[in-house]
């Protein structure tokens, strides 16, 4: 260990105060080095196009570019607020997303936690399997979905005539999407939610569990107290990324999967679809980036409550 | 709140906006030459053109064979010129967001589609994303000019300039019921004497009654609107808004006593069964028509008395029985055209090359059909100038002749028989003509109402099509809509409209 | 003794009751996919008339033979799309961790600060048209490979997500090594990534995919046809054949062409994604295997 004659600063030479300000930053300075190429790549593809957030306060005409198109203010945002329909298209993205995240979170932390009960050998198997449906693109699961729910060809209702019972026009009766989209929301995304809380469960101490075994407790026990609080900043990570989504509708399962059925839209339609239909004829950016920027500045306010709030119970799981 | 450093981070992220900004400036290739160069001085320069279009055709993969022909041929036709064309894959949509992002970035190109339906026209214009083309139409363009009959060309022109080139083609498109064929012959029901789809019951009786895996109606709204008299003026956005010619009103299509009997009577057929409940889900029509499933249908895109489009399109004997023509408004004469990009560097010689592809007659369907021998042979009137000829099965090239150049000129083939085009042609030079032909609207000043109409227009206008009203009760639902679209700003569109029409009507002394 | 027997039964229980849960839970997760096989290979007549099963009655390639016809094409799409996602992959996975492991430090100066330009980028975004400028313009990227993984090579939900991961290290090994005289390089590249397998891993999985499926690059910048991904061709030919096959298509003349595409469509979900699930074993073995912490102790 070296020692450090600390003669009062001023008097030191220049050069010399340099040279110790860079040793007592040379971990900083270090680890900033080591970031440093993920820091530029963000840069260049994050936040150098950020120029296009005024984007919605423009009439945007592509051979002014961005800058000397004319400003426009508020007006393209009364398309959002002066509109009953985008306003309670809200609530449904919003409601449905949460369904979303209570539900894919509370089953594959389920999952994970029974793969971690199983050996290496079923592990693999199994999360290979569930898996399967994650690797399915939307336009995919949408044509299952017609082979399962197909009102004449499915394999549903042939189940069901079979049985004697009445087929269902599925695509036709809003009142069953809500569950249907849940179900299919989980189906696909319940493997990968469970390969990431299992990765995060293989990453606890195992000493704990012996300790606890020991100790006389139950399975129950062992993962109220051992194995959910090991996940629990996980949890809180991807639940707080997911939120700040939240006003914002996969178009790949609101639109593809439900065929873009009419009939179905009081269940199925979500603000990205609805502005889908609505500037389709027009290509006018204005109106779709004030809509991308509605979502983003609502999601980014809930997710700084959430985090407001989870700093103040444990300032490690918060996200910053 | 912030801390020193914070705020360093932030004066370094408005540093990356200014930066930004300041980049992406788009500075248009200017379109003043004060000069006029002669065509031979011209072409002087080595030019390499692009046109960009929607690929044709999922195969295109013979492309640079045939563009290499084609650049051969041009060294005679039009020295130093070469020709390349870039395909867009994918639908309308796609064509439309990707040429946007073409613009937007400055991307170099010459020729484009600019029409109603592809990189739409009005809103092209007023982004000045395609230049005006008139000077560049009497210098280089003067077999264009004489091909296209002039009652057409105030529908391409806005604020005085022409913008676009709308090509001959089937403007007024006649639609037609198709009849399976067997079934009319086993029930002898006289399909040419349908003239409304109320017309249709006894048939739909009859087949209900005695043919279980027949459904026999596919509905299409294409056959419920009578169109000779309506001019849609903002077709692809408000479907209902149209200028009745009969007493020169804008009308909605929710007030038409005639359509409003339609409609109630495609609810009363849903519920009779002769409608299929799930029409709404299907997103191919031509292939779920093809199963055969069904008796009664719309025409494959255009009417023709023979049935002999629809035989090919739909795999079965067809009978066809005439509907209703169209009247020729500016939607329709705009439905395919080319313009020139702002971003082209060689306008002139980009309005040389179109105008080649309509005095070249040879050339042009050399474009189209590709290379003989490879992509096409000739089965009769081999060396005359109007050959009939046959595409290979396995296309590996073709480009629709309507998106670049007269459809007229277009060599008989297994695409459209020589028959067929005269048929096409002859309907649409004797379609009536709408009075207010050259009108475009400018949706600016609406454009929020229009973006609320428009989903809701969308979904209502195709259920009230498949009958599927909540209860059958079309009443009810027009009710509940038209509330739902005066809550959207339809009255205030209704009201632009009038006002604009009114604004042309006296600009051009009518 | 007796204590031990009756765990030993309550686990065996508890185990009988995890498999049969897994079970249906495979079953619910196969079936499907087995359907798109099996539709895959139906005559495209018979599904449109008798309707999908699970058992077909004829079996036909013929949905494949149509997608092999152009086979050129199909072999390109595979080497750019494996060449792209392992490039994109390890590069990926490296500059994710590095930035990841750096905000888990609680010893960083500037740890907030990082956290929250990281963090920043997911919820605004400039939108489609100035990533299109540039990439296509400014960086000159058009056509070009380098389109279709350096743009999204890191983004920062990988990021926060490796954070989560990283989050529990212990740090006495970090400590050490420093007291060791180990530069942080030295120690991220000796201790972090040995220790941290299960979480490159993951978020290389979710990044090998991201890329294998990505469709959005080849269709905004991709001109030449031996550049575009799998996943593309596939949205293409799709795409290609709908349009072609709709009304508005024929209004333009346009001759009616007869493809299978209910079982094509199917084909081509096969095609395209069935390799990545031969992926997915190689990459199971880092996470499946755990920490080693044993060096930890004493």
């Amino acid at each position: 260990m070296q020692t450090i004659e600390l003669k009062p600063k001023h008097k030191q030479p220049k050069l010399k105060q340099l040279k110790l300000k860079l040793k007592k930053n040379y971990g900083t300075i270090e680890l900033t080095l080591l970031a440093l190429p993920a820091i530029i790549v963000m840069f260049i593809f994050n936040y150098v196009p950020l120029y296009g957030i005024i984007l919605p306060f423009k009439d945007y005409k592509p051979m002014e570019g961005v800058i000397n198109s004319a400003w426009v203010g508020l007006e393209n945002f009364k398309f959002i607020f002066s509109n009953d329909a985008l306003l309670k298209l809200t609530a449904n993205t919003v409601v449905m997303n949460l369904l979303f995240i209570l539900g894919s979170t509370v089953i594959s932390v389920i999952l994970a936690l029974f793969l971690f009960e199983l050996s290496r050998g079923f592990v693999k198997l199994y999360q290979t399997i569930l898996f399967f449906p994650y690797f399915l693109s939307w336009v995919g699961v949408s044509y299952v979905l017609v082979a399962l729910l197909d009102a004449d060809r499915g394999i549903v209702n042939q189940i069901l005539k079979y049985f004697g019972s009445v087929p269902i026009s599925w695509y036709n009766e809003p009142k069953y999407w809500h569950v249907i989209l849940v179900i299919i929301y989980i189906w696909k995304m319940a493997g990968y939610g469970a390969v990431i809380y299992y990765a995060g469960l293989m990453g606890t101490n195992k000493e704990n569990y012996e300790a606890a075994k020991i100790d006389g407790a139950n399975k129950l026990q062992e993962v109220w107290y051992i194995s959910l609080p090991a996940l629990r900043p996980l949890i809180i990570i991807i639940t707080i990324l997911a939120l700040g989504r939240i006003l914002n509708g996969d178009i790949g399962l609101f639109y593809n999967v439900t065929l873009d059925s009419p009939i179905l839209y009081p269940a199925t339609d979500v603000i990205d679809t609805y502005v889908f239909r609505a500037v389709r004829g027009m290509t006018d950016i204005g109106l779709t980036s004030a809509v991308s920027l509605y979502q983003s500045v609502c999601g980014f306010i809930l997710i700084m409550i959430v985090n407001g709030v989870v700093r103040k119970i444990n300032e490690d799981e918060s996200l910053f | 709140m912030f801390s020193k450093k914070r705020k360093a981070m932030l004066l370094a992220l408005m540093l990356a906006l200014v930066v930004g900004a300041t980049g992406c400036g788009n500075k248009a290739s200017t379109q003043t030459s004060t000069k006029t160069p002669s065509e031979s001085d011209l072409t002087q320069k080595k030019v390499k053109l692009t046109y960009v279009i929607l690929k044709p055709n999922a195969d295109e993969s013979n492309q640079v064979s045939v563009e290499a022909a084609l650049n051969k041929e041009l060294e005679t036709k039009l020295p130093n010129t070469e020709i390349h064309f870039k395909f867009i894959d994918g639908n309308v949509d796609d064509y439309n967001n990707k040429i946007n992002l073409m613009f937007a970035a400055g991307e170099e190109f010459d020729l484009c589609m600019a029409n109603s339906v592809f990189n739409p026209l009005s809103a092209a214009v007023a982004k000045k994303n395609v230049i005006p083309l008139d000077d560049l139409l009497n210098k280089y363009g003067p077999d264009i000019k004489k091909t296209i009959e002039a009652k057409y060309w105030p529908a391409v022109t806005f604020g005085g300039k022409i913008y676009s080139i709308p090509h001959p083609f089937v403007y007024a498109q006649p639609s037609g019921f198709v009849f399976k064929a067997d079934l009319v012959d086993k029930y002898k029901f006289d399909s040419k004497s349908v003239k409304t789809v109320q017309d249709l019951e006894p048939f739909f009786a009859k087949l209900k009654a005695n043919e279980p895996g027949i459904t026999p109606f596919f509905a299409q709204g294409g056959l419920l609107q009578k169109l000779d008299n309506v001019d849609k003026i903002i077709d692809r956005i408000a479907p209902s808004i149209s200028y009745d010619i009969n007493d020169n009103t804008v009308k909605s299509m929710y007030d038409d006593k005639v359509m409003i009997a339609n409609w109630k009577t495609m609810a009363d057929y849903l519920k009779k069964g002769y409608i299929s409940k799930d029409r709404i889900t299907v997103t191919d029509e031509i292939i779920e028509i093809k199963t055969g499933k069904y008796a009664v249908m719309i025409d494959p895109g255009a009417y023709d008395p023979t049935g002999e489009k629809s035989t090919k399109a739909y795999g079965f004997k067809t009978y066809e029985t005439f509907f209703t023509s169209s009247l020729l408004g500016t939607a329709k004469v705009t439905a395919v055209g080319s313009g020139i990009s702002a971003t082209s560097k060689n306008p002139e010689r980009a309005m040389m090359f179109q105008n080649l592809l309509y005095k070249d007659k040879v050339f042009a369907n050399h474009v189209a059909y590709g290379v003989e021998g490879q992509d096409y042979t000739v089965v009769s009137g081999k060396g005359t100038d109007k050959p009939v000829v046959k595409t290979s099965d396995n296309m590996k090239w073709a480009i629709w002749k309507c998106w670049i150049d007269p459809l007229w000129d277009q060599w008989g083939s297994n695409w459209n028989s020589q028959t067929a085009l005269d048929f096409m042609k002859k309907g649409t030079d004797e379609a009536p003509i709408s009075p207010i032909l050259g009108f475009t609207f400018n949706g600016e000043p609406v454009k929020k109402e229009l973006a609320q109409i428009a989903p809701i227009e969308v979904a209502s206008v195709k259920i009230l099509t498949y009958g599927m009203v909540p209860k059958g009760d079309v009443d009810k639902y027009l009710a509940d809509l038209k509330g739902k679209l005066k809550d959207a700003g339809y009255d205030k569109v209704m009201a632009e409209v009038n006002k604009q029409i009114a604004e042309w009507k006296k600009a051009n002394g009518k | 003794m007796k204590v031990n027997a009756k765990n030993k039964d309550k686990d065996k229980g508890f185990h009988l009751i995890i498999h049969i849960i897994f079970i249906f839970a495979s079953l619910a997760c196969i079936i499907p996919l087995i359907l798109v096989v099996v539709i895959s290979l139906m005559h495209e007549k018979d599904i449109l008339l008798s309707g999908y099963t699970l058992i077909p009655h004829n079996a036909t390639l013929n949905a494949y033979v149509t997608i092999f016809s152009n086979a050129k094409q199909l072999i390109s799409s595979y080497v750019t799309t494996i060449g792209v996602t392992l490039v994109g992959t390890f590069t990926g996975i490296w500059l994710t961790a590095t930035i990841g492991y750096v905000i888990t430090r609680r010893d960083y100066a500037l740890r907030k600060q990082l956290s929250f330009y990281v963090f920043f980028t997911m919820l605004f975004s400039g939108g489609l048209i100035p990533s299109y400028i540039l990439i296509s313009k400014w960086l000159n990227m058009r056509d070009s490979y380098f389109a279709l993984f350096v743009p999204t090579l890191v983004s920062a939900y990988n990021i926060l997500l490796m954070k989560g991961f990283l989050q529990n290290l212990p740090t006495s090994l970090i400590e050490a090594a420093k007291i060791d005289g180990a530069s942080e390089l030295r120690i991220f590249m000796s201790i972090i990534i040995p220790i941290s397998k299960p979480a490159f891993a993951t978020v290389g999985l979710f990044m090998a995919f991201a890329y294998w499926n990505d469709w959005m690059g080849s269709f905004l910048y991709i001109d030449s046809d031996n550049k575009i991904m799998l996943q593309y061709m596939l949205v293409k030919v799709m795409k290609n054949l709908q349009f072609l096959n709709s009304p508005e298509a024929l209004s333009y003349g346009i001759p009616a062409q007869d493809i299978p595409t209910y079982s094509a469509r199917m084909a081509m979900c096969i095609i395209a994604t069935g390799p990545i699930l031969l992926v997915f074993p190689f990459f199971q073995k880092y996470f499946v295997k755990g920490l080693t912490l044993g060096s930890v102790k004493g």
